[in-house]
């Protein structure tokens, strides 16, 4: 009696598992499409909103920040590859991601006139210099200073602040090509941030 | 009622639909995923910046044949070290002979930033004080109207635009404790300029005047009595909203016509429509 109910009953979950193994299978596939995107886009850090890939070598202190090539499409010049970082920014309502350029010919970093306002500088107390336009006019801006987020460092650099909202975001040498070596490599398409964290 | 739901499964789902359902899913998600690829990787961009500096050679001198004149100095306020810019005509292609005093001091060829015939970025040297602006070229002197404000944040007036709503700026004055008296000079774009007083302010002139940057609002207030430190508002200005409206010049005194130390926070000395 005992055999022929438990033969009975493997019968049933023999079925039982198929008929699972099949639904789970088709559900699954319904969903294939989806999950292979979700897998390229984790892949990619889409999701994460983020195009740097740090490392960090704890035990000397060692900045070592790697930054892809970004292309930009110029009307007249077709596709450069443009060196932009994003880092984030130290304002008053914390770290803030932020894209800069990063420029080599650039004497000193450059913000536009909302950063100060954001970063709680105070424009009244900082040195005023000029920076020449392309209309002839000298237009001003505000030296002082900005933290940035480093490979998880806090760093302090001089920064120049615009009188206007509309100039980029850029970093350039004063403080960032004194410090660290700064490889661009064209050929794999990324930059390379390295130096001993302070 | 498991077993229900596993058959059902299979028996709703079936290959030909879930083929289907996903061709669907890459038809819908291709286009917004390509846009969202295609700009993280890329940017469009109109033109692109280059100079090329040439070398410095002086040629022998050559002055103006017109006398020099100042039209405006930019900022009116500033502390020692900080570069302010003397705008005009005439002033000859390079210095040469030529001199520049910011507040009452002459300025050395090392605080000379840039001379160039209608542009002069001048540093305010150490021993300047608040005080004239003038150039000298080729013997004839061009004076500034203004005076250069020399500021410390902690015991100087600050003065500032607000916008009250679009086409409405109040300018304010704030830690101006003493001041009785003064003039706002205002660069416009749009006009008429309406100006109504603030509380206890009577506004006693208004000139209109023009240089060959725009135009100009040059506007003399009287207080009722001595402003006391907090932010008083000294008069709004409606304008059609057409343009920036922009602080060029204030100056304030004293009872005692002294001339009252005053400065601008530059995010707040212009106002965009």
């Amino acid at each position: 009696m005992a055999s022929i109910s438990y033969d009975t009953h493997g019968l049933d979950e023999g079925i039982e598992a198929g008929t699972k193994l099949g639904a789970i299978l088709k559900i699954v596939s319904l969903f294939a499409f989806a999950g292979v995107i979700g897998v390229f886009l984790l892949i990619r850090g889409v999701g994460r909103g983020k195009v740097n890939q740090v490392s960090i070598n704890n035990s000397f202190g060692q900045i070592e920040y790697k930054i892809p090539y970004k292309n930009t499409l110029y009307e007249n010049f077709g596709f450069v590859q443009e060196p932009k970082v994003t880092v984030p920014l130290k304002t008053l309502s914390g770290y803030v991601d932020t894209t800069f350029l990063l420029d080599s010919g650039a004497v000193v970093s450059t913000l536009p006139l909302q950063a100060a306002h954001d970063t709680g500088v105070d424009l009244a107390k900082a040195k005023r210099i000029t920076l020449q336009g392309f209309s002839g006019v000298p237009a001003f801006a505000y030296l002082d200073k900005i933290v940035l987020q480093l490979a998880g460092q806090e760093i302090e650099f001089p920064a120049t602040f615009t009188e206007s909202n509309s100039t980029t975001y850029i970093l350039g040498r004063k403080g960032l090509f004194d410090d660290f070596t700064i490889n661009f490599d064209h050929q794999d398409r990324v930059i390379t941030i390295k130096g001993q964290a302070k | 009622m498991a077993e229900n739901f596993y058959e059902r499964v299979n028996n709703t789902l079936t290959w030909k639909r879930i083929v289907g359902f996903n061709v669907i899913l890459f038809l819908v998600m291709i286009i917004p995923l390509s846009i969202q690829l295609a700009q993280q990787d890329t940017e469009n961009r109109s033109g692109a910046a280059g100079e090329v500096e040439a070398p410095v050679v002086t040629p022998p001198p050559n002055y103006p044949s017109s006398p020099p004149r100042i039209e405006r100095v930019n900022a009116f306020f500033g502390k020692t070290g900080d570069t302010v810019v003397v705008l005009g005509a005439n002033f000859g292609e390079y210095k040469w002979g030529s001199k520049v005093y910011v507040g009452n001091v002459e300025a050395m060829d090392s605080a000379i930033v840039r001379w160039s015939n209608s542009v002069l970025e001048v540093k305010i040297p150490d021993s300047a004080r608040t005080g004239k602006v003038w150039v000298t070229v080729n013997g004839n002197r061009a004076d500034w109207e203004g005076n250069l404000l020399l500021y410390d944040v902690t015991r100087s007036a600050q003065v500032g635009l607000r916008k009250v709503e679009s086409g409405k700026v109040a300018v304010y004055v704030s830690n101006a404790a003493g001041t009785v008296r003064g003039m706002v000079e205002l660069g416009y774009v749009s006009e008429p300029l309406i100006i109504t007083p603030g509380d206890n302010v009577q506004v006693t002139a208004q000139t209109a005047g023009a240089d060959s940057l725009g135009k100009k609002m040059q506007i003399t207030w009287q207080a009722g009595g001595e402003l006391t430190s907090t932010q008083t508002t000294l008069f709004t200005v409606s304008y059609p909203g057409i343009g920036s409206l922009e602080l060029l010049r204030m100056e304030m005194f004293s009872a005692s016509g002294g001339l009252i130390p005053v400065y601008a926070n530059p995010l707040n000395v212009k106002v965009l429509p």
